[in-house]
């Protein structure tokens, strides 16, 4: 009986100890991006779906940073550019089939640029302290592709790459099949 | 027997009790997106007397707005709507051709930065604080700093009270032009601060807001 203080002071600590070996608690951004990818055969039947979230661009930094100060960004050319204060030039999505695609925050560029689609309309929807601002755009292709990396661009005089992920593992469309991406760009407020 | 179960009991009261324990020591992890960093510091006599740092409430509805008008899809004339801190409803443009940025969702002229003694919970909908004893001061020009290579955004401010009050939330606005050409301001963040302050006259209260792009 004399052993139990040691006992469970050792429990405690073993248990304490072996925490360390979990992952960091993680912080949720108060802003994130996040994309959704689904594939569809010829037929039209969904074969695969996937959703990851988003890794932001300087790019895509440079666009919000304008909501509180001037603010420059990276177009597609590599030129550092001053923004402005426009906002009305279209959005378009992009995949490309690089590799390898390892995505920086200072990506400006798919690595291999395959096809960008004009995105539809951004909806915005908020529930609770949440707000949810989404596009989507849909790609068919007539031979098969295997995509590695997918990014959102925002024309504004030139191109800017506002995210940039790469799909770990990679999804391939058959030929006939339609790819559809959606980006959610979501603001966890009050959370 | 019923003692054996009680030892059992606690020892796996403690295990789970050391696991949680280790859990909280841990360093928070930002992934992605943007953060919001708040600190607010009471200074009296100059000397540091408290400081709250936050990192949980604070974009508005009217910030939503902003961002949807930044992904608009091309297009010219379109409009979106924002409340302003007097809870006017007011249109702004999405663009227009023929007044070259100045009527932009982004065209502004200021910024400020408010304290409070509400303690109304955050609502995604707020457009101005919820106390009765409010007090406004222009913003800092955000600064700039490169962070491993993020982008760190500072903005600040500073109050000297001429009388005491409990400073519970914080707020920051910014002055767009709407579609009728007037300037109007509007709430893009609000804090409730997760510990009030008590400060007396004589005191300082800074604010900044660090905004985190965090890639």
């Amino acid at each position: 009986m004399r052993k139990l203080p040691v006992i469970l002071l050792s429990v405690f600590l073993i248990s304490f100890l072996a925490s360390s070996t979990l992952p960091l608690r993680e912080e949720r951004g108060i802003m994130e991006v996040f994309v959704n990818l689904k594939v569809y055969d010829e037929k039209g039947a969904l074969i695969k779906e996937i959703t990851m979230r988003d890794p932001l661009t300087q790019a895509m930094g440079g666009f919000v940073s304008r909501l509180f100060s001037a603010a420059s960004a990276t177009d597609e050319s590599g030129t550092s550019r001053s923004l402005g204060t426009g906002v009305s030039g279209p959005l378009y999505i992009c995949v490309g089939t690089g590799s390898p695609v390892s995505p920086t925050y200072s990506d400006y560029m798919l690595v291999n640029l395959l096809q960008c689609v004009r995105a539809s309309q951004a909806t915005m929807a908020i529930v609770g302290n949440r707000g949810n601002i989404s596009l989507s755009a849909s790609f068919s292709f007539s031979q098969q592709y295997t995509i590695t990396e997918v990014g959102l661009r925002k024309y504004l005089s030139y191109n800017y790459l506002l995210a940039h992920d790469a799909l770990s593992p990679s999804i391939t469309v058959p030929a006939g099949g339609k790819l559809t991406v959606t980006y959610i760009i979501r603001i966890n407020s009050g959370v | 027997m019923r003692r054996e179960i009680l030892v059992a009991l606690l020892l796996i009261s403690l295990m789970f009790l050391g696991v949680y324990t280790g859990l909280l020591m841990k360093p928070k992890e930002t992934k992605g997106g943007v953060s919001v960093t708040l600190v607010v510091r009471q200074y009296r006599n100059g000397s540091l007397i408290k400081e709250v740092v936050d990192r949980k409430d604070p974009f508005t509805n009217n910030f939503i707005q902003i961002l949807y008008a930044t992904m608009y899809n091309g297009g010219d004339l379109k409009t979106y709507t924002m409340k302003d801190v007097s809870g006017t409803s007011r249109n702004l443009y999405i663009s227009r051709a023929d007044c070259s940025g100045f009527c932009s969702p982004l065209y502004a002229t200021g910024n400020y930065i408010y304290i409070g003694d509400g303690t109304t919970p955050f609502s995604i909908n707020d457009y101005k604080l919820s106390g009765t004893n409010i007090l406004k001061t222009k913003g800092s020009t955000p600064s700039e700093s490169a962070v491993d290579p993020k982008i760190n955004y500072t903005i600040s401010a500073s109050f000297s009270l001429s009388s005491a009050m409990t400073v519970s939330e914080v707020g920051y606005s910014k002055v767009l032009t709407a579609s009728d050409f007037y300037n109007y301001e509007f709430l893009l963040m609000r804090d409730v601060l997760s510990t009030p302050i008590s400060a007396l006259a004589g005191d300082t209260i800074t604010v900044t807001y660090i905004i985190r792009i965090n890639g």
